[in-house]
């Protein structure tokens, strides 16, 4: 249809044989109506499961962090990205990450839940496949896995603090948050290697004008902050772009829609 | 059957979390010992840091539980560590990894007593922020992040919590 010849009187005629059109079908629909007219067949809508964010749930996803974790530990031991201090310093991150894995496991299993084997998938699709397809075409892979690395420890530790206010057995917080602090010490212990001349960043803060620094944040920090982040955690990967850029990936704690839920079992 | 906790602290979480804001005080005050001698060195800056993040975690324990806070500093962690402080740098690190490492194992066995998840969520984030401050202390320190990894991921077993009983 020519719009430029759509005069205003012919698209209401239009719109009130299309109205008319919709009255008679709806009038002819079957007997057991909804008491609502609608056009046409639309399938029953498919019930959503039901899925309560409970202590198992939130001990599932822990521990499928943890594996994300592992995955991407053990992807570049066996890609050979690391070499000396740091890959002796990673093969103890993916140790710890191991224990932590079979520590919320057996916690799943003792609050009568079924442990989590695998990791997360929905980060492992959105955060870790990304961000190592991206290493794989960088220019300095090595910085790139501890710049993801350090990441992935301060999101890890997030959602351990994001989850123990969660917990309603207050017997678990302290297991969960002996965790938690462990992945920030890991964050903190890469911040210490990445950036060494400054230890403890000072934005946010309130300090004197003399301990103030210059300029943006920098990506690295031992202490970025008062309290532990719930905010994204950004880091930067992968080759230069033809606008001089790289991709930034921003790494959110797994909430509702990434929860590692009993019924995905069941799928 | 476990039910739903409350979210606002109790009148026994108040004592906790004020014992906590007093211990946070105390913190802040040997760090701002430290920076005003300038046993930093060169992360000087980061330790008049490390005293606005405890005065921070201070300000927010005052912000859950209001006239119960203290708005005081436990005496005898500050004269505990308070020659340490602000001797050279070296001694000031080693002092301050001993003092954060106490403060995280302090706010983990708070965990498990506090009723309210206010409390809760407020202290685990400040478990977070000190657990790191540990690590940055090993750094200041000079140990190795390889051969003495233990100083910047564990707490070491002769730390023991601080508590308003002892």
């Amino acid at each position: 249809m020519d719009m430029q010849n759509l005069s205003r009187r012919r698209f209401l005629l239009a719109g009130g044989a299309t109205i008319s059109l919709g009255a008679l079908l709806a009038a002819c629909g079957g007997g057991e109506s909804s008491g609502i007219a609608r056009i046409g067949l639309a399938p029953d809508p498919t019930e959503l499961p039901d899925a309560p964010v409970t202590d198992i749930t939130l001990l599932r996803t822990a521990t499928s962090l943890e594996n994300n974790a592992i995955f991407v530990y053990e992807a570049a031991a066996g890609a050979g990205y690391l070499s000396g201090d740091a890959a002796r310093l990673a093969a103890r991150f993916l140790a710890d990450h191991r224990d932590h894995a079979s520590a919320t496991a057996s916690l799943t299993e003792a609050a009568g839940g079924r442990a989590f084997t695998d990791p997360n998938p929905r980060l492992q699709s959105i955060y870790v496949e990304p961000a190592l397809a991206l290493i794989a075409e960088a220019d300095d892979p090595a910085a790139d896995v501890l710049a993801l690395a350090y990441a992935l420890e301060t999101l890890a530790g997030a959602t351990y603090q994001m989850y123990t206010p969660m917990l309603t057995d207050k017997d678990l917080r302290r297991a969960a948050m002996g965790i938690g602090e462990q992945e920030a010490r890991h964050a903190a212990t890469l911040g210490s290697v990445l950036n060494p001349a400054r230890l403890v960043s000072s934005h946010g803060s309130s300090v004197a004008a003399e301990y103030r620094e210059d300029g943006e944040p920098l990506p690295f920090y031992a202490a970025p902050s008062a309290f532990g982040t719930q905010s994204p955690v950004p880091v930067t990967l992968g080759p230069v772009d033809e606008a001089g850029g790289r991709t930034t990936v921003n790494l959110e704690t797994p909430y509702l829609n990434s929860m590692a839920y009993e019924y995905l079992d069941e799928d | 059957m476990t039910s739903t906790p409350p979210r606002r602290p109790s009148a026994a979480d108040s004592a906790l979390l004020g014992f906590a804001q007093e211990a946070e005080l105390a913190a802040r005050d040997l760090y701002r010992a430290a920076a005003a001698a300038g046993s930093g060195g060169d992360q000087n800056a980061s330790i008049a840091t490390l005293a606005a993040h405890h005065d921070a975690a201070s300000q927010a324990i005052s912000a859950l539980i209001g006239r119960d806070a203290p708005q005081s500093r436990l005496d005898s962690i500050f004269d505990a560590f308070e020659s340490r402080f602000t001797g050279d740098t070296g001694d000031l690190a080693l002092a301050a990894h001993e003092l954060e490492n106490t403060m995280v194992a302090t706010h983990l066995s708070l965990l498990e007593a506090l009723d309210g998840t206010d409390g809760v969520a407020l202290v685990s984030s400040v478990v977070i922020a000190e657990a790191r401050h540990v690590s940055a202390m090993a750094a200041l320190a000079g140990l190795s992040p390889v051969a003495d990894i233990e100083a910047y991921l564990d707490i070491p077993a002769s730390i023991t919590p601080l508590s308003p009983e002892n």
